[in-house]
């Protein structure tokens, strides 16, 4: 079978669509089990299920395919109000699409499911799934007639011998032939129980008498292990139904219509998929666009200022009005192109809560807001993790049992709250729990017992800074180690992964009364207004939305606020002591540019504040940041620059370096 | 060969051609399968990286890419090209390496050169992944891959 290769677009088309197929289940089933029975949810199901189905047959993925018709079968029972949607058939479900979740991972790790298959749990689940609905319906779909064949061609298919899951390959021919005309029949039609016997002599399909029978036939032998098509005439029709020696007896009665055969794509019909690259390149495209536009207004207003009263000066100024108009609506749209709807990953929170609060025996209730709110696609990925830590922590540790929650005075059931925000240029996502709040006594005798710190060192924390103690790798206030959390592996990953998409997070907790994070992620990365420094010959940016202020200084004024020790220098800004570092040194630079004055910018990375001496600022801009990452490292071209980020193109088309102040310092 | 000037865009996708260069007595090549383009140095202007590797000259902006330059010479740990150095044909090679573009800055080109792939022999030189023969010669082929 084949290995799903993400970079094919067809591949990466199917797995994102088999994807959202089984998310779409899974969240129907949940609001089932939320707010009850809901015919529309069943139907949802089964499309689902259906087009999972057909779209593991183009992929030859028979397992997949195989669970699908199950969960299928079950749906339609369902449906058909013969059987109660009971929680255990819930649970089933949910079951069966974690099978599915499985088999399509399988599908991107090796191709091969035999593994699985072998897997008794799976076989059992199938088994469990087909007992439900067969015990009530009874497989015997009703056969419908079509009752009348005039108007029709037959046309017959062969294929090679030795081929083998020919349903699959009848299934491919019906799809292909279905873009061009209707397909009133085939037969046999059995060809969803997957078995190639039936299919030994060929198949007969039953098309529109006007359709182009040369067109049908070449869309057929676009497809591999096809030997022959032939057209039946409509003479052997009549001649009492004798169609082909190799094909037998076939009574007209015996077919069955099948009125769908287009793969049912579930595509929202007012979107278009669009590769990863595609968006990259038209957002390098723009940015492209951008730094033109900026050249052609630059030298109209040169051209404008020597020519007054020229018209096509005149015009040409007109026009690049509204080319700088169109251009930054372009960017804004491009852009907004690559940002994901933060729904992709608290959807999947749902589920996860149901099962954490059914193994913990808690109750919870889940409060999500927010999920239009979008952020890049980038960083979608790297925040679904630490997400899920974070509600599993709070249900784990954050939430009380039912009977201390009782004898506390708190209503029994446990809230957990997620929402989105838009911030300042950021999305501000909040994970709130009513549970017990973190200790910070605990903390206290944590930290002193395991030598994290010193009892004189210990004296000078405020609550926030023992706090930032339960991010330290190893750190866990967690009374017993559980299965699901304890180890004290786990936040220290979680500030790590949001850090390195410069994001930040935050905690506030009240004790006995609950936790509260807050993760503050940029919008985006791709663009970002920055404030230009020259060092030398060297143009720097430092992004504009961490500067907290620019202070000019004379030595005096430096003097007072600034203390120099032989390996370090900090200053006093408001009331922080701030480490103070110079651009000069960390890229060992000598600019000489000797200045009465020291500009000294103050910015916040993500968990610190910084103090930059700088020789000079040069202004700001809105700039596209190429990464340089794939040149940065001890063996790679550029060595061991990791305090750059990215290297922009600044208007009048020369470079500046984009600094990672987060880099600047490594204590 | 003579000719001495090169052709900047011409003939680049002939598989047997590379760009012959010549460096303190030795010849090398390029394949012209790995050549993405070359310009002339003193067209470009290179913004200088702190702090990196000897021989790293910097970064050039390549309509819209930007492209880090590598000074061929300098690799080679004999004198480094400044950027305000334009005495000679200088010129930036940009090549395509395991889907990274790179400028090579070279000097003394001698051409494009087409090559007999029968007389190709192994080299002991890990800089380089075989000699090619070509009009009479033998070329040092720079393993671009290795090297980088």
């Amino acid at each position: 079978m084949v290995k799903l290769n993400l970079e094919d677009s067809y591949h990466f088309m199917y797995w994102e669509e088999t994807k959202a197929q089984i998310a779409n289940i899974e969240a129907e089933v949940l609001m089932i089990e939320e707010i009850g029975f809901d015919l529309e949810s069943i139907h949802h199901m089964f499309r689902m299920a259906h087009s999972i189905k057909g779209s593991a047959v183009t992929m030859e993925y028979k397992a997949l395919a195989l669970l699908a018709h199950e969960l299928e079968s079950l749906f339609t029972v369902i449906r058909d109000g013969k059987l109660v949607c009971t929680h255990e058939i819930t649970q089933m479900i949910l079951e069966g699409v974690d099978g599915l979740k499985r088999l399509l991972d399988q599908a991107v790790h090796t191709g091969d499911f035999s593994e699985l298959l072998d897997d008794l749990d799976f076989k059992a689940l199938e088994n469990r799934i087909r007992s439900a609905y067969s015990k009530i319906a009874p497989v015997s779909p009703s056969i419908e007639v079509v009752p009348n064949y005039e108007g029709t061609q037959k046309i017959h298919v062969k294929f090679q011998e030795d081929l083998e899951m020919i349903a699959v390959k009848v299934f491919l021919v019906c799809s292909a032939v279905a873009e061009i005309t209707k397909v009133i029949a085939v037969y046999p039609n059995e060809f969803e129980t997957l078995e190639d016997e039936a299919f030994k002599d060929g198949i007969m399909l039953y098309v529109d008498e006007i359709a182009d029978y040369e067109a049908i036939k070449a869309v057929i032998f676009t497809l591999t292990d096809i030997l022959a098509v032939n057209k039946v005439e409509p003479a052997d029709l009549s001649g009492g139904y004798e169609v082909d020696e190799s094909l037998g007896q076939l009574s007209v009665s015996q077919v069955t219509p099948r009125r769908d055969f287009k793969l049912s794509v579930a595509m929202d019909i007012n979107s278009v998929r669009i590769s990863n690259q595609k968006v990259n390149r038209l957002i390098n495209l723009v940015g492209e666009l951008t730094l033109d536009k900026e050249t052609l207004l630059d030298i109209t207003r040169q051209l404008k200022a020597a020519y007054r009263r020229d018209r096509n000066v005149q015009r040409l100024d007109d026009i690049c009005d509204s080319i700088a108009l169109l251009a930054s609506e372009l960017q804004e749209i491009t852009l907004s192109a690559r940002l994901i709807p933060l729904s992709i990953v608290f959807d999947k929170l749902p589920r996860m809560v149901r099962g954490i609060a059914q193994d913990t025996g808690k109750k919870i209730k889940l409060e999500i807001m927010g999920g239009d709110q979008s952020i890049d696609r980038s960083m979608i990925e790297e925040i679904a993790d630490p997400l899920t830590h974070l509600v599993r922590n709070a249900i784990d540790h954050g939430i009380e049992s039912a009977e201390k929650r009782r004898a506390l005075g708190k209503p029994e059931e446990g809230k957990i709250n997620i929402s989105a925000r838009q911030g300042d240029s950021q999305v501000v996502i909040e994970i709130a729990d009513d549970g017990g709040g973190i200790d910070i006594s605990r903390i206290k005798v944590k930290a002193l017992t395991q030598n994290l710190i010193s009892v004189e060192e210990a004296e000078h924390l405020t609550e926030n800074d023992w706090l930032e103690f339960i991010f330290k790798p190893g750190f866990s206030t967690a009374a017993e180690v559980t299965e699901l959390s304890g180890r004290g592996v786990g936040l220290d990953v979680v500030k790590s992964n949001i850090t390195m998409i410069n994001g930040a997070i935050d905690i506030q907790t009240i004790f006995g009364k609950g936790t509260c994070f807050t993760i503050k992620l940029p919008l985006t990365m791709a663009i970002m207004n920055v404030l230009l420094i020259s060092e030398g010959n060297t143009i720097f940016g430092i992004p504009s939305s961490q500067i907290l202020e620019i202070i000019r200084l004379n030595q005096l004024e430096y003097q007072s606020i600034c203390y120099e020790t032989p390996y370090s220098r900090m200053i006093k800004w408001e009331e922080d002591m701030i480490p103070l570092v110079s651009l000069e040194d960390i890229f060992e630079i000598k600019s000489g540019i000797q200045s009465k004055h020291r500009k000294i910018i103050v910015a916040s990375t993500v968990d610190r504040k910084i103090a930059i001496e700088v020789s000079q600022v040069v202004g700001e801009q809105e700039v596209v940041i190429k990464s340089i990452k794939h040149l940065v490292g001890a063996n790679a071209i550029l060595g061991e620059i990791y305090e750059i980020l990215g290297v922009s193109i600044l208007g009048n088309g020369s470079l500046a370096q984009i600094i990672d102040l987060s880099k600047l310092i490594r204590f | 060969m003579q000719s001495g000037e090169l052709r900047d865009e011409a003939d680049i996708e002939d598989a047997n051609c590379v760009l012959a260069f010549q460096f303190d007595q030795t010849q090398f090549c390029i394949a012209c399968a790995e050549i993405a383009e070359v310009v002339r140095f003193k067209d470009v202007t290179i913004q200088s990286v702190p702090r990196t590797k000897t021989g790293v000259l910097g970064f050039f902006n390549l309509r819209g890419d930007v492209i880090p330059v590598i000074d061929f010479e300098a690799m080679w740990k004999t004198h480094a090209t400044t950027l305000s150095d334009q005495r000679r044909h200088k010129r930036i090679v940009v090549v395509n390496v395991n889907g990274i573009q790179v400028g090579v800055l070279i000097s003394g080109v001698l051409g494009l050169v087409s090559v007999d792939l029968s007389k190709t022999q192994p080299t002991d030189d890990i800089a380089c992944s075989a000699l090619v023969y070509a009009e009479g010669k033998y070329f040092k082929q720079l393993d671009l891959a290795a090297w980088l």
